[in-house]
């Protein structure tokens, strides 16, 4: 109930927007900022590129509230932008600039606990190791299925919004989880 | 209740329990039967061990001037030519413009319609066969006489060619 509230409320700010709110805006940007950068993070694997697409989301939401009409709930309508940017990135080829960049993020990340000198410094890069296999393991799906995964288990979103965000069927989202899982399952058996 | 994994959403069920997505009630009935069934136990076991290594991807922070880049950015349209943001709405909207599924439809509608109709007018057998009558009494006289003109050449030729080289002079 709390949900639908919260989804009402984005709208109506988003409508406020279109009236020319700047204040409505800078809410929703708030709210949603993080969740948008951190999926695009987890689709594009780069961080530098998940803002500047993350960028491109909200100011192609912004760009759009003349036209806005809460025909979907917001998150889904947001969500649904930034999955066709992550898209149109992955599709365009830059994977070799993308895992330049990851490399660079797991080194620093290693090279940071390394130098905190802490007590867990081995702990660290067992989780960055473990981090990586993740990391790898979500690269390796499907581009569907991995924006489904990342939208469903860190995103929390229900089958009917990952439907709206990827433009099929709420069925086609189910057997796309479920591959997706299978797939998981088998290249994460050895975390477990 | 029946076992999960025989039913038809079972791996929907599963994977709903285990993001903890199902209504409580549902959710503590799902969690009776996993107590009892070793199957369907295995399943969610296997389905949670990968929500617990997934976790591990914890969410990056965002950078301190996001918000400064993003205003800086939308100010930057708002004091450019008109023309620009109009263009910008047209070409780059908010999302996935479908209007070219309607051109590509449109296109393969006009190919299927040219491709009946040429069809449609394809000549039968027995027109070809008239047209090939049409044709041939419309071809000049000439023609025959022509074919007679080369016969003679190549006969003359042979003539003309030494008998070690002739072809019958071989036999």
């Amino acid at each position: 109930m709390e949900a639908v509230a919260a989804l009402e409320r984005d709208a109506q700010l988003m409508l406020r927007v279109r009236e020319g709110d700047e204040t409505s805006f800078a809410l929703l940007l708030e709210k949603h900022r993080a969740p948008v950068v951190n999926f695009l993070h987890r689709m594009v694997q780069n961080r530098a590129v998940s803002e500047e697409l993350a960028q491109e989301v909200f100011l192609r939401v912004y760009r759009s509230r003349e036209n806005y009409e809460p025909t979907a709930k917001f998150t889904t309508w947001l969500f649904r932008i930034a999955t066709h940017l992550a898209l149109n990135w992955i599709r365009d080829g830059k994977k070799e600039k993308r895992n330049e960049s990851l490399n660079e993020e797991l080194l620093e990340g290693v090279e940071r606990q390394v130098a905190d000198r802490g007590p867990n410094v081995e702990q660290a890069m067992i989780y960055q190791v473990r981090l990586e296999e993740v990391r790898k393991a979500i690269e390796a799906l499907p581009e569907k299925q991995r924006a489904a995964v990342l939208m469903h288990k860190y995103q929390g979103l229900d089958y009917s919004q990952i439907s709206g965000a990827l433009s099929c069927s709420e069925s086609a989202v189910k057997s796309l989880l479920f591959r997706a899982y299978e797939t998981l399952r088998s290249s994460l058996a050895h975390l477990a | 209740m029946d076992c999960i994994k025989n039913t038809k959403n079972g791996a929907e069920i599963v994977t709903g329990y285990c993001a903890g997505a199902l209504e409580p009630s549902v959710a503590q009935e799902i969690g009776v039967h996993i107590a009892q069934c070793a199957e369907c136990r295995s399943e969610v076991e296997a389905q949670r061990a990968v929500w617990d290594a997934l976790d591990a991807w914890t969410p990056v922070e965002v950078s301190g001037d996001f918000d400064a880049r993003l205003y800086a950015r939308i100010a930057a349209e708002q004091t450019g030519p008109s023309w620009l943001r109009w263009l910008r709405r047209t070409f780059q909207p908010a999302t996935p413009s479908v209007w070219w599924k309607a051109g590509v439809s449109l296109a393969a509608a006009g190919a299927a319609l040219s491709l009946a109709l040429m069809i449609g007018h394809l000549p039968n057998r027995t027109e070809v066969m008239e047209q090939k009558a049409t044709v041939a009494k419309s071809l000049p006289a000439s023609e025959d006489v022509d074919l007679q003109q080369v016969q003679q050449a190549l006969d003359d030729l042979d003539i003309l060619t030494p008998a070690s080289q002739s072809p019958s002079s071989k036999l």
